[in-house]
């Protein structure tokens, strides 16, 4: 018995000790690990753990929340104290409350009072009485995050603002108007406190609000996981380089100058460059585009089937200028050089240079039209007109202007396919500018196949694609037959998708485009998809307001312009005769494919006065907004969405009274001028429903009994002859016979 | 007879109790390191500290309650001397290890409680034993 004891004494000794070692080595595992990041916090836990039963004080959150005066800052200043708020209203609802200021977030480092010195002591002092196996990291210990003030850009000098900032007084923070927001505070929902500030103010109040729940975080002995691992200065290439090629870099790709090659064995098809031959020299044919800013500085290739569009601004700075700039001249473009129909028509190898001249039915010429001013109601080539030449830009010094310079270009290029191009028109409209001004100028080139006759653009097949322009139209009824029996309903619609749904916008000078008539104004298209806000001035002078007829001309101007001339004669909005179309495809004969605009409310011109005091004239109820909700939703299959416009309103917004503030007595002057701002916006809503699993009903079966079933027994019933008896019979008697009979 | 029956009773009670103990901070510690960030290494040496823990808890309650029983003073003297480690064990878990979980604060706190109530009963015990003689 003894020995056994002995023995059992013996391996208990033997368990303690190897336990005894396992828990050395383990902890000493711990700390290791531990000790690879650079920074512990061992300090904050033990200091807040000692310091926070010290003092305990209980304030009121609402009167620190209106006032942040002194007081509320001189009482936080003992930022060691873990504060009671008790009651709080709203979000955090009854619950207690406690504010603390947690060393780790609350302390900013560069202060440079006595106070938070001695505070630093006090923590250092606590760490190496209570962990003494971690005393040596205690001097780091301070994670370096929060600590950082980087508000504080000014030294020796008070940072607007900056409420961590040393160098400011309690008296200068009075006149900060709100904290920038320091370093975020490491929030993790796990934790069973969470800090959340009370508001922006100058003090170092926080909110902490306790969590419930058995497993939130009491103590997070891992605070490095907020903080970026520190990494070396790296002295030496080796090390740099080593370090650059593990993390991903972006390295800018060696620029490559690119000059178009003929080659005349490749197919001429989408994306090849167009020729020009310029004195048997071919060249990529190019057309002015603008770089880095609105002026012309560059010319691009033109490449073979690849529509394509450009503005830029062209300065006249001097008489000389104005005659002798390329760009000025419509000579530049349809002169002196002929278009390669096919590089696959020239041969030889291309030296630069052709050795003889080009046949004509290779290279062709371009066929110049003049076109007048832009109409919208007449087709482009009606406004244009074919010539053999066209003037070039000249001084005119009776007017001082430059007369006959290029506003826009258009070529419209007829091909058939690999064959080539067939014919090139350039149509040219011309106009005049004053010297030293900026001439805004157009280029376009379009291609067609020289089969086809008119082509007609849709928004999309069938669901509308975003950025195409949305269909608009007005129904039209036509009475057929000779006593109007048959009356037939189609949309009208204007064959440029630029005279459909638009906004006004604004010229140059930001000014309204009032004066252009019948889709001549500056509008910008609705693009399905898009929203858009467009804002334009009006400009008004006294004469605007001289009577209540001129105020109410203005209204309508108003109002033609928001709308686009569409709500000119209605007044009710049923009456309203603008359809939109539901679809990209939609045709014009189907008008189930056409949805009506809702005009929210027709806007009249009802108060209208215009008052005059000597100071003010005033025009009231002038509605200067207009807004324009498209919902649309997707249609049918998930993987090919297509996009139907379900409808639309037109909200015009509330009248304004528009004033006239007089600079001097009586508005004598009548060419002073006064603005204020009109503004259309679009907004397209998704709609769209989630895609839903239907099935099909069960089918009803539809049981049929014959007519006389109910009465087998009347004379005539066919029931009633001998052997249906018989059958009856035996199915009430014979239940054995009926499954037999089955 | 020396025996002390509340010695007893706290020593069967605490072989359940850290049975429930072991699993729970077992199941915790997978549920923290799914759910939270650890240096490498540390877990499993927190694994590691849990089964070193539960072997000391095993022998030193085993000896306790076998030295009580039989009224073996060595027994109950080893056992005693195994609750230094138990203890520090314990407040590894509660003090000392990464992330600290409410439910562990609990469990903890009751566990060194009962420890200390194991100690204070097995000195008396132990002083019974001496002043019998039975040693």
């Amino acid at each position: 018995m003894k020995n056994l004891v002995l023995k059992m004494g013996n391996s208990a000794a033997l368990i303690l000790g190897i336990s005894t070692f396992c828990f050395y080595v383990c902890i000493y595992a711990q700390n290791e690990t531990q000790s690879q990041e650079i920074n512990s916090t061992e300090a904050n836990i033990v200091c807040t753990n000692n310091v926070t039963d010290d003092m305990n004080y209980v304030c009121d959150l609402d009167k620190a929340n209106v006032t942040p005066s002194s007081a509320a800052i001189t009482e936080t200043e003992d930022f060691n104290g873990t504060t009671e708020i008790v009651g709080l209203e709203s979000t955090l609802s009854t619950e207690v409350v406690s504010i603390a200021n947690e060393t780790e977030s609350g302390l900013p480092v560069t202060i440079s009072t006595v106070k938070s010195e001695i505070q630093t002591t006090k923590h250092s002092e606590t760490t190496t009485e209570t962990v003494p196996a971690t005393t040596e990291m205690v001097l780091e210990a301070q994670p370096v995050s929060n600590e950082i003030c980087a508000c504080d850009l000014s030294m020796n000098s008070c940072d607007i603002n900056c409420c961590c900032d040393g160098d400011c007084s309690d008296n200068d923070r009075l006149a900060f108007s709100a904290c920038h927001t320091r370093t975020s505070f490491n929030f993790d929902s796990r934790h069973c406190y969470q800090t959340h500030f009370v508001y922006h103010n100058n003090t170092e109040l926080k909110l902490v609000r306790n969590e419930d729940g058995l497993f939130c975080i009491v103590r997070d002995n891992l605070p490095e996981r907020f903080t970026y691992q520190n990494r070396k200065v790296v002295t030496t290439l080796l090390e740099f380089n080593k370090l650059h090629r593990n993390h991903k870099t972006f390295s800018w790709p060696a620029q490559e100058v690119y000059r178009p090659l003929f080659d005349s064995s490749a197919p001429f098809r989408q994306g090849s460059v167009i020729w020009a031959v310029v004195n048997r020299t071919l060249v990529p044919f190019s057309l002015p585009m603008k770089v880095t800013h609105a002026l012309c500085q560059a010319s691009r290739a033109m490449y073979y089937l690849n529509d394509w569009s450009g503005t830029c601004q062209v300065p006249a700075s001097d008489v000389e200028r104005c005659e002798s700039h390329r760009e000025l001249s419509a000579n530049t473009f349809y002169k002196g050089f002929t278009v390669l129909v096919s590089p696959q028509f020239i041969n030889e190898t291309y030296d630069n240079r052709l050795k003889e001249d080009c046949p004509a039915d290779v290279c062709i010429p371009v066929t110049v039209h003049l076109c007048s001013e832009l109409k919208s109601k007449i087709s482009l080539f009606e406004q244009c007109t074919e010539v053999s030449d066209l003037q070039s830009a000249v001084y005119n010094s009776a007017l001082q202007h430059c007369q006959n310079v290029v506003k826009e270009v258009r070529y419209m290029i007829y091909h058939n396919g690999t064959v080539g191009i067939t014919k090139v028109y350039a149509y040219v409209w011309l106009t005049n500018m004053t010297l030293n001004t900026r001439l805004s100028q157009k280029f376009s080139i379009t291609f067609h196949w020289a089969k086809d006759t008119e082509t007609f653009h849709r928004s999309g097949n069938p669901g509308y694609i975003v950025g195409k322009p949305v269909m608009s139209g007005k129904k039209v009824t036509q009475i057929f037959g000779t006593e109007g029996e048959i009356d037939k309903e189609a949309i009208e619609i204007d064959e440029n998708p630029e005279k459909w749904l638009s906004i006004a916008g604004a010229k140059n000078d930001g000014r309204c485009d009032l004066e252009g008539n019948e889709g001549n104004s500056l509008r910008y298209s609705v693009t399905f998809g898009e929203n858009r806000r467009s804002s334009c001035m009006i400009f008004v002078s006294p004469s605007n307001f001289t009577s209540p007829s001129a105020c109410a001309a203005l209204h309508k101007a108003v109002i033609q312009l928001l709308s686009g001339n569409m709500v000119a004669n209605v007044t009710s909005a049923k009456e309203f005769n603008f359809y939109i179309a539901t679809f990209g495809d939609a045709k014009v004969e189907d008008t189930g494919d056409w949805t009506q605009v809702i005009l929210e409310s027709v806007p009249s011109f009802l108060t209208s006065s215009s008052r005059s005091d000597d100071w003010t004239l005033t025009c009231k109820g002038i509605v200067t907004s207009i807004h324009i909700d498209i919902m649309f939703a997707n249609v049918g299959s998930l993987a090919v969405p297509q996009a139907k416009i379900l409808g639309s309103v037109f909200r015009f917004g509330p009248p304004h009274d528009i004033m006239f503030t007089c600079s001097s007595l009586h508005c004598a002057h009548e060419t002073d001028e006064q603005h204020f701002e009109v503004v259309s916006s679009v907004s397209f809503v998704d709609v769209t429903k989630p895609a839903i699993v239907e099935f099909a009903e069960p089918p009803v079966y539809e049981v049929k009994l014959p007519h006389d079933f109910f009465y087998p027994f009347f004379s005539n019933s066919p029931l009633l002859r001998p052997s249906n008896a018989l059958v009856l019979v035996s199915l009430f008697f014979f239940p054995s016979v009926q499954s037999r009979l089955h | 007879m020396n025996s002390s029956l509340i010695y007893e009773i706290l020593l069967y009670l605490n072989s359940f109790y850290f049975g429930m103990f072991a699993l729970c901070e077992f199941g915790m510690g997978i549920f923290k390191a799914v759910n939270l960030p650890y240096p490498t290494g540390t877990v499993i040496s927190e694994f590691l500290l849990l089964l070193f823990l539960c072997c000391t808890e095993f022998v030193r309650i085993f000896l306790g309650r076998k030295g009580n029983l039989t009224e073996r003073g060595l027994a109950v003297l080893v056992s005693i001397g195994l609750t230094v480690p138990s203890i520090f064990g314990v407040l590894y878990f509660l003090i000392w290890q990464t992330y600290v979980l409410r439910l562990e604060v609990v469990l903890c706190a009751i566990q060194l409680i009962l420890q200390g109530l194991e100690v204070g009963f097995a000195l008396l015990c132990l002083l019974s034993f001496y002043k019998s003689g039975a040693y």
